[in-house]
């Protein structure tokens, strides 16, 4: 399948023949949709979505539903977990919550996408996915919202805390600290000694700053002055 | 552009709300709400309870059908169900199993 990168889906295929479904930007559709030939939303579907074919989610068009395709190209929104058995595409207006799997991805610079990728042919997951849908169905379209609110929490990352006998403690301190500014130097200073051509160390002075200078203040005693040093190497 | 439509291999099960012109070629079951014209195409079967302002069937249809404007069976169609049109046409050839109210 080839597909553009432009914000429509339209140019992938030509125009959109008449043999293709296609919701309209006012239409909502509620429930199960299954078929075997491509599908264009300008409008909304809410449930569950089976294709042997391109499912197209154009611009304005809304999905809030698990969706099962070949291949899925996605310029609007959807919200649900998303399988294909060939590609998905993600074009630059595109904005999707939920787990993507398929063997082929692309994301376009632009597209807001927020959950899961899985490049890995479906194995184990396929059955677990069966499972959900034959709960699902069971359970008639009461899924479809529920599971809509609870998709971004699970498809949100865990933030990374630290546990120390049992308690979580806050995160890492990123930003450098401001006192670090006047550690820095004097620490990094012995270090960068070792590497300077200049054996007076005289010559990286000026690079450092006030505070680097209130660092070598400190340092000085254990620099010889120039005399005494030129002594001491002959 | 702005028309929905259902292509032949498709099936929905549930429910179709819209403002613009629908054609079904597939098949849907559940619930079908259009404010403007609903059409039911040759190989089309909708099993569904039907509200549009008009209703052109020349599939299958095997459910209520209220139309506010026009109902309109033509003859490869096949109706079961009751209809409730102000204006309802039936052409020769058509198969229909129901009761029949224009209002009044």
């Amino acid at each position: 399948m080839k597909v553009s990168q432009s914000d429509s889906t339209h140019s992938a295929v030509g125009s959109p023949d008449e043999a293709s479904t296609v919701v309209a930007p006012g239409t909502h559709i509620v429930g199960r949709l299954s078929g075997q030939e491509d599908v264009r939303v300008h409008g909304t579907i809410e449930g569950r979505i089976h294709l042997s074919a391109t499912l197209y989610v154009e611009p304005e068009g809304i999905i809030a539903a698990d969706v099962h395709a070949d291949d899925v190209v996605v310029a609007g929104t959807v919200v649900g977990n998303v399988t294909a058995a060939g590609s998905i595409v993600l074009a630059a207006s595109a904005r999707v919550v939920g787990d993507l799997r398929a063997p082929r991805l692309v994301v376009a610079p632009g597209a807001a996408f927020r959950g899961q990728v899985s490049m890995e042919p479906p194995d184990e997951d396929e059955e677990e996915t069966d499972a959900e849908a034959a709960r699902d169905r069971r359970e008639g379209r009461q899924w479809t919202q529920a599971q809509a609110q609870a998709r971004p929490a699970q498809a949100r990352p865990a933030a990374p805390y630290a546990t120390q006998n049992g308690v979580r403690l806050p995160p890492q301190r990123t930003a450098p600290r401001r006192d670090s500014a006047i550690a820095k130097p004097s620490l990094a200073r012995p270090r960068l000694e070792e590497q300077a051509s200049d054996p007076y160390g005289e010559g990286e002075e000026a690079e450092w700053g006030d505070s680097a200078k209130r660092a070598k203040k400190v340092a000085r005693p254990r620099i010889l002055a120039r005399g005494k040093h030129k002594v001491e190497r002959i | 552009m702005s028309s929905t439509v259902i292509g032949s291999s498709i099936l929905i099960d549930g429910e179709i709300t819209g403002e613009e012109h629908l054609v079904v070629r597939g098949t849907v079951k559940g619930r079908i709400q259009v404010r403007d014209t609903l059409v039911i195409e040759d190989g089309g079967v909708v099993e569904a309870t039907v509200d549009a302002a008009t209703i052109t069937v020349q599939g299958t249809l095997r459910g209520d059908v209220a139309a506010s404007e026009r109902a309109e069976l033509r003859p490869s169609s096949t109706v079961i169900g009751d209809i409730r049109a102000p204006r309802i046409l039936i052409a020769d050839g058509a198969s229909f199993k129901g009761n029949v109210d224009m209002g009044g």
